[in-house]
């Protein structure tokens, strides 16, 4: 009986060493990672069971009929209620900076500025001219139909055709901030949730919301236009970086960073994360968006 | 390497330990008490493309697994190697498995109660519901502990095993540490008495296993130290035998359950009742979170503490064992199966003059009933259900019968009727939308006709119906034995039914072996279609392939 008793104190003394039960999954301090303490940091896990939409518009703030397709995307995520993840690509010529960008009246008064350049180079106008955008407002829904560049009136009807799909792959997306450098981490890990054929790029995005700063809005130059989630860089190059396998359970986790300039507030800048089949098929089939700060 | 250095150095340790103690007499006297026994496997296959069924050429143009297994016994000392060849792996199994290595060694000894096992080593805890460590070859699937085991009888009828060790990741050992222990209580033997001599007897079992991992995460708190539990009885009274597991784990966030923080619990219960010519078993099961393995993010096989058995029947008849095979979800399910044997006593009108087997099989599996939680859920609970409540969501169901008769000295037939539905969108990870269920009737006929006592032939013919996924299927397979050395077999598989016309193909297979005492060598020619291998509810996909395969066993 002495033997049991021994044993039983043993199994009692490993029950209440080897149990960690967690009340705050998720941690409210800074962070240290590859030593360096991060302020802030963010966590987002898609739904196994919704598949994130994503838009990419191409505007330009010479276009005069684009803010009618920004007004578009906004009525559409307001219907979605966060299944929408959008986008504005500055491409093309109406992005350009005009040699007569800054405008003055008679009286020497400002009467419109668009000396502020939104493009990407190279990447916004790679896709532009990849997905061949001919007339505004365009944008590419999930880039169906190997990227298909459609009008306004087609995108809610792209949006409903895939809006009930089930998600082929998950993503989660880390944000961390470290604001001495200004340097925004973003780590992602995606799982397959069923096999998938071909090949698959992850790609990552830095979006900049609520920039306000002049547009042409229906022949009107519009001084204080709040330019809707701005593409401001890539992450990880114009066409992403390789996923090595898409079996269902297939992991995979890829990290990368950048600094932010001095003029984009870290406030307003996103993270945009998606999945999507290699050309020529270009489809979009998960995507996932967060803030660098809370 | 270093594995292999240090059996050698083990070896070279014991012997200079004995060396000092004894004599070479003695030396020579233990070691002629000593025995060898091993077994041998070598699979390998040439492939070719067959662009028909998506089968590719390789470029080492042949792939190979082999093994072999030396044990040493010898009084209360045992040690053992398994040498693995992986060159290159095989298409279908893990691609890890790659060159030659140490795959298991390990060396034991039993002193009086105790028996103490270092090395590699299998073991289970009840029906391993919190832990199972084992390996199936067939699926390239091995978790072996590698570490120390402890075997300890206290007293009569009452038995402790203790485990530490990392499990087998390929050639490696996974990151996390596993530690547990485990009791069971034979009531009737402990107590003794006039216990010991009752009809009734009852068995106890408590387990508990945990383990270790660190954590490196920025997005979360994880648990580094996961615990799970679990309690179980055998209750036995003559012909009839009850018994059941509870199991239950704390948090433990990983890829599988998309890091949520829910705890997870299971049970199984199964009760039988079997008297000469008559067989029944029930039994039931419930899987709410349970996947368990010793690294968070590790996915398909890979690192697996605990085992969930699939509660369906497992077939040997190719079609109905590869086409919809079920694979347990360890994310939530709930199942249920019946077994009825019967056998109908010869010279009755069912029996004949030899005698008629019947067996039935009834196997279901639903989802759990959950909601999921919606909004704030700061504790990550992912979603709530009622203890083992049943979802409305069917995974599989399957009605089989199978009625063996023997029609004559050389003729024996088996017949088998199986009615099922299978969730492919579930088990198989495919996409709803344009993969329905499948709802499928599959027959065989199986027959063995003695040409002589030496010469046998057997056929099968099987069909498989469905109007669902690729349509209607058939098998035929004949196969002629002369024993005791020779055997060769041709089998296609064709899926006649097929909508589209084009994939109508037939999946030709012919083999011819000789078998001479444990020697067994066989080689084949064929197709093997793309489909998914499962043994025991736990599965692997396999690609199609086409080529010659030659299998080599032997043992001693």
């Amino acid at each position: 009986m002495k033997k049991l008793i021994y044993i039983l104190f043993i199994t009692t003394i490993l029950f209440s060493v080897s149990c960690d039960k967690i009340d705050n999954p998720i941690p409210k301090n800074t962070v240290n990672v590859d030593g360096i303490n991060w302020d802030d940091s963010l966590y987002i896990e898609s739904n196994p069971a919704m598949r994130k939409i994503l838009v990419e518009e191409f505007t330009g703030h010479l276009c005069t009929y684009c803010p009618d397709g920004s007004r578009e995307i906004e009525r559409l995520d307001s219907i979605l209620s966060g299944q929408l993840i959008s986008m504005s690509i500055h491409a093309g010529s109406f992005a350009l900076v005009p040699a007569n960008g800054a405008g003055f009246d008679a009286n020497g008064d400002f009467i419109m500025d668009f000396t502020t350049d939104f493009r990407v180079l190279p990447a916004g106008e790679t896709y532009y001219t990849t997905f061949g955008v001919a007339s505004n407002p365009a944008a590419t829904v999930s880039r169906l139909n190997n990227a298909n560049i459609t009008g306004l009136a087609q995108w809610e009807i792209d949006i409903n055709a895939i809006k009930n799909d089930v998600p082929k792959v998950s993503i989660g997306l880390s944000t961390l901030y470290d604001d001495s450098t200004r340097t925004v981490k973003a780590i992602v890990n995606s799982k397959w949730l069923a096999t998938e054929t071909g090949n698959h790029n992850l790609q990552l995005y830095l979006v900049e919301d609520n920039v306000v700063d002049w547009q042409l809005d229906n022949s009107i130059y519009v001084q204080f236009y709040n330019h809707r989630h701005v593409f401001r860089s890539t992450l990880n190059g114009t066409w992403g970086t390789p996923i090595p396998s898409s079996n269902l359970g297939d992991t995979n986790t890829q990290e990368f960073a950048i600094i932010l300039p001095a003029n984009w507030s870290k406030e307003n800048c996103i993270v945009v994360a998606h999945i999507y089949k290699s050309a020529p098929n270009y489809e979009v089939l998960q995507a996932e968006e967060l803030h660098i700060i809370p | 390497m270093n594995i292999t250095k240090n059996i050698v150095i083990i070896l070279l340790s014991l012997i200079t330990i004995l060396s000092n103690k004894l004599s070479a007499q003695g030396i020579e006297q233990i070691l002629s008490k000593g025995e060898v026994h091993g077994n041998f496997q070598l699979d390998m296959q040439y492939y070719k493309e067959d662009s028909l069924i998506g089968a590719q050429a390789v470029p080492e143009d042949v792939l190979m697994n082999g093994f072999a297994n030396f044990i040493y016994t010898n009084g209360n000392f045992e040690a053992g190697v398994r040498y693995e060849s992986y060159l290159n792996t095989m298409l279908g199994f893990p691609v890890k498995y790659k060159g030659n290595g140490i795959g298991y060694r390990y060396a034991s000894f039993t002193n009086k109660e105790m028996k103490i096992t270092v090395g590699n080593y299998y073991e289970q805890f009840g029906n391993g519901l919190i832990f199972r460590s084992y390996e199936e070859r067939g699926l390239g699937y091995d978790n072996a502990m590698d570490g120390i085991r402890i075997n300890y009888k206290i007293t009569e009828g009452l038995h402790v095993k203790g485990i530490i060790g990392k499990q087998r990741y390929y050639f490696e050992t996974g990151e996390g540490i596993v530690r547990g222990i485990d009791g069971e209580l034979m009531i009737n033997d402990f107590f003794g008495g006039s216990l010991a001599e009752s009809k009734t007897r009852l068995t106890l079992g408590g387990s508990f296993i945990s383990k270790y991992e660190a954590d490196q995460s920025s997005q979360y708190n994880l648990p580094e130290n996961v615990g799970a539990y679990a309690g179980r009885f055998i209750l036995q009274r003559g012909k009839i035998r009850f018994d059941g597991e509870y199991a239950k784990k704390i948090n433990d966030p990983s890829a599988d359950n998309y890091f949520i923080y829910k705890e997870g619990e299971a049970f199984y219960i199964q009760s039988s009742y079997s008297t000469k010519g008559f067989g029944l078993t029930l039994s039931a099961k419930g899987v709410d979170n349970m996947s368990f393995r010793s690294e968070r993010n590790a996915s398909l096989t890979d690192l697996q503490i605990n085992y969930l058995p699939a509660l369906t029947k497992q077939h040997a008849y190719n079609l109905l064992a590869t086409l919809y095979p079920y694979a347990t979800q360890p994310n939530g399910e709930i199942a249920f199966q019946g077994e009825l044997v019967y056998k109908f006593k010869k010279e009755t009108i069912l029996g004949g003059k030899y005698g008629t087997s019947l067996l039935i099989n009834y196997s279901t599996v639903y989802n759990i009933d959950s909601t999921k939680i919606v909004g704030n859920d700061s504790l990550r609970q992912g979603y709530t259900t009622k203890i083992f409540s049943i979802g409305d969501e069917k995974y599989f169901d399957e009605i089989n019968v199978e009625i063996t008769k023997k029609f004559s000295p050389k003729l024996k037939g088996i017949f088998t009727y199986s009615n099922l539905m299978f969730n492919q969108a579930v088990v198989q990870g495919k996409t709803p939308q344009d993969h329905p269920d499948i709802y499928a009737n599959i027959g065989v006929i199986d027959l063995t006709y003695k040409l002589s006592k030496k010469h046998a032939i057997r056929t099968e013919l099987q069909g498989l119906f469905t109007k669902q996924d690729k349509q209607d299927w058939a098998t035929f397979l004949i196969e002629y034995t002369y024993s005791p050395h020779w055997f060769v077999a041709v089998m296609d598989q064709y899926n006649y039914g097929n909508k589209k016309s084009e994939e109508r193909i037939h999946y030709y297979f012919g083999a011819v072996g000789y078998v001479n005492g444990t020697n067994r060598i066989q080689l084949g020619y064929g197709r093997q279609r793309a489909g998914i291998f499962c043994v025991g509810g736990v599965c692997r996909n396999v690609p199609a392939s086409n080529g010659v395969t030659l299998s080599i066993t032997s043992s001693f």
